[in-house]
């Protein structure tokens, strides 16, 4: 026992003298300082709870500002006869000083981003940047909806061509040429649809190409000018079947045809790529079954094929950020049974690229989880992660770099239950695009970072 | 004149004393320095945020209390988002040179384990006490509190 005695004390005194030589350091206190410090964490992989940091829960505000104060930010005049409805951010909490060299103060906030509730109800689901501004497309029980922004901070509610109430937005890309939405009839599953056109992103018209059949839910801008692929739930990859492959020089009028270099493909997430378009996804086998392939193109009608062997079980989005392609979405299990979400351990989630034709892991997660949207940053990538099963740890959204061990986990407090359904960037800004829950109505939802994520 | 000091001020004259060493504990507990940096921020924003509950007893194990649960529950979270290109993170820097044998020690320990030793071997909390730190059973925290040692003990005698 003494032996022991005298051990223990060995023990705190060296423990002590281990702990004083520990140094405390300087604290950030100052909102440019923490968010510095806060960025070499990211790196290091620590997880931020950007909003928790601030000392303050955001809470959401939706004010109905004046259409003409809407207007003036709107580069069309008829943006502000259009509006229904405006937006208006939380703000960010006051700062001071700090009264103490060591300590931070206590309401020394880090204000990276800011949460706009863009209505009463429905969900956003989609968005993305041109040179007009951004667009967010999403829908509530009365049809789709959608918004604009000049800057990304000021967002307008658009009057959208009228159709039906089941019209879903699937997709929705933009180039210099303008922005095309993809809409598709939803109820309880999709088919048929209709494929939308604005010249500035505010107003919108119903292109004389309609869907009967597959659903259009890959867009993306470049090749012709763009491209649509309609897959067949439930049907693609079967003997015998090949997408529609919908191609404009202009976004106003569409050129259907079934290209024979994708029969019996299914392809799961589209982007351009510089001149060329990327595909991603499976194809049959003649005798049954599938493999991973990607796809290229420069027209949208001929397209070459680059079969793998991966564990990409499914691409959820493709995003290429002018060196590198990401693919995101969930891996099958070390071992190749199952999806990631039963995974007992890691499953790749995001699959990178320099010529999509070659692909390599990028991301794994352990469980549970797997990247539903992605986007290129000036710095990286950010993408939104799957929910889980609750209670699912998971944070909403991660940023990272490609080659990075360990990406950030993007925490956010939007004011209820948050649901990321896609992500974009605009002009520095990255944006968030869901729905928000106070209690059983959603809302749609955008949060808009400020700091540069990752 | 009698003013009534801010609740800033009371906070700071509370709380703030204890934050130096809060980042030290921090830092032999995840090992990680600007982890260490990023718990001890929160937790002193949270602690001031819950300021009014605080029932005023003990300040240092009130921080520490919520420090540390930060710490536990941040490393679940840090180590579910991990690349597989390029290098797995490198062995972590030593955070005290000086004494690289109990370093060393240390990174073998559970950061529960770790948590459990310095407040008993360092601080003096009993095991009851550290258990309401901890938010754990007084069961738990023998258990922790003797592997630690044997731990330790072991790992000390062989460098």
């Amino acid at each position: 026992m003494p032996e022991h005695d005298e051990f223990d004390e060995r023990l705190t005194q060296r423990l002590r003298a281990y702990e004083s030589r520990i140094p405390d350091g300087e604290i950030p206190m100052t909102q440019t300082q923490s968010t510095s410090r806060s960025r070499s964490s990211l790196a290091a992989g620590g997880v931020i709870a950007m909003g928790a940091l601030a000392g303050v829960v955001l809470a959401l505000v939706l004010l109905n500002r004046p259409t003409d104060e809407v207007g003036d930010s709107s580069p069309s005049p008829s943006a502000s006869d259009d509006a229904s409805a405006s937006t208006e951010a939380s703000t960010s909490p006051t700062q001071s000083a700090a009264p103490s060299a060591s300590v931070p103060a206590p309401s020394a906030p880090t204000e990276s981003y800011t949460t706009i509730v863009l209505g009463d109800s429905g969900s956003a689901t989609v968005a993305t940047s041109g040179p007009e501004g951004a667009v967010i497309l999403g829908y509530d029980a009365n049809g789709p909806l959608g918004w604009h922004s000049p800057d990304g901070r000021l967002w307008l509610e658009l009057t959208l061509p009228e159709g039906s109430a089941d019209l879903r937005p699937m997709a929705v890309v933009a180039s210099d040429l303008g922005y095309v939405a993809a809409m598709a009839h939803c109820t309880n599953e999709c088919g048929g649809g209709e494929l939308w056109y604005s010249a500035d992103g505010v107003n919108w018209f119903d292109t004389p190409m309609s869907i009967a059949g597959g659903v259009v839910a890959h867009l993306a801008a470049g090749g012709p000018g763009f491209v649509a692929i309609a897959i067949e739930p439930f049907a693609s990859g079967s003997p015998g079947v090949t997408p529609t492959v919908f191609t404009s020089e202009t976004g106003q009028s569409w050129e259907p045809g079934q290209p024979s270099d994708l029969l019996e493909s299914n392809i799961h997430a589209l982007a351009s790529m510089g001149d060329m378009i990327v595909a991603v996804g499976t194809q049959g086998r003649p005798e049954g079954g599938s493999f991973d392939a990607s796809w290229t193109t420069s027209d949208g009608i001929n397209w070459e094929r680059f079969d793998e062997d991966s564990d990409r079980a499914a691409v959820f989005d493709l995003a290429w950020n002018g060196e590198q392609l990401l693919a995101v979405g969930q891996g099958s299990c070390p071992g190749g049974v199952g999806l990631g979400l039963q995974c007992p351990g890691e499953a790749n989630i995001a699959w990178q690229s320099a010529d999509g034709r070659t692909w390599q892991p990028a991301l794994a997660d352990p469980c549970c989880s797997g990247l539903s949207s992605v986007a290129a940053t000036e710095t990286g990538w950010v993408a939104t992660v799957t929910p889980g099963e609750p209670p699912d740890p998971a944070p909403p959204a991660v940023a990272g770099q490609v080659g990075e061990t360990e990406w950030l986990a993007v925490e956010i407090d939007a004011g209820g239950e948050l649901l990321l359904q896609s992500v974009a960037t605009h002009d520095g800004l990255t944006l968030f695009v869901g729905e928000v829950r106070q209690g059983d109505t959603p809302q749609p939802v955008v949060i808009v970072f400020d700091a540069q994520l990752p | 004149m009698h003013t009534t000091p801010a609740r800033e001020d009371v906070f700071m004259a509370s709380v703030g004393p204890h934050y130096a060493a809060l980042v030290r504990r921090l830092t032999a507990v995840v090992l990680d320095r600007e982890t260490a940096l990023d718990l001890a921020q929160e937790a002193y924003l949270r602690a001031y945020r819950a300021w009014d509950r605080f029932d005023g007893t003990d300040e240092r194990a009130w921080l520490y209390t919520i420090g540390l649960r930060l710490a536990f529950n941040e490393r679940s979270r840090r180590t579910r988002w991990r690349g597989l290109l390029g290098r797995r993170p490198p062995d972590d820097p030593w955070v005290v040179p000086e004494d690289r044998g109990l370093d060393e020690a240390l990174r073998g320990l559970r950061r529960e384990h770790r948590a459990v030793l310095l407040l008993n071997a360092v601080d003096g909390y009993t095991q009851a006490e550290i258990a309401v730190i901890l938010g754990v059973p007084q069961g738990t925290v023998a258990s922790w509190l003797a592997r630690s040692k044997t731990h330790m003990r072991e790992a000390l005698s062989d460098a």
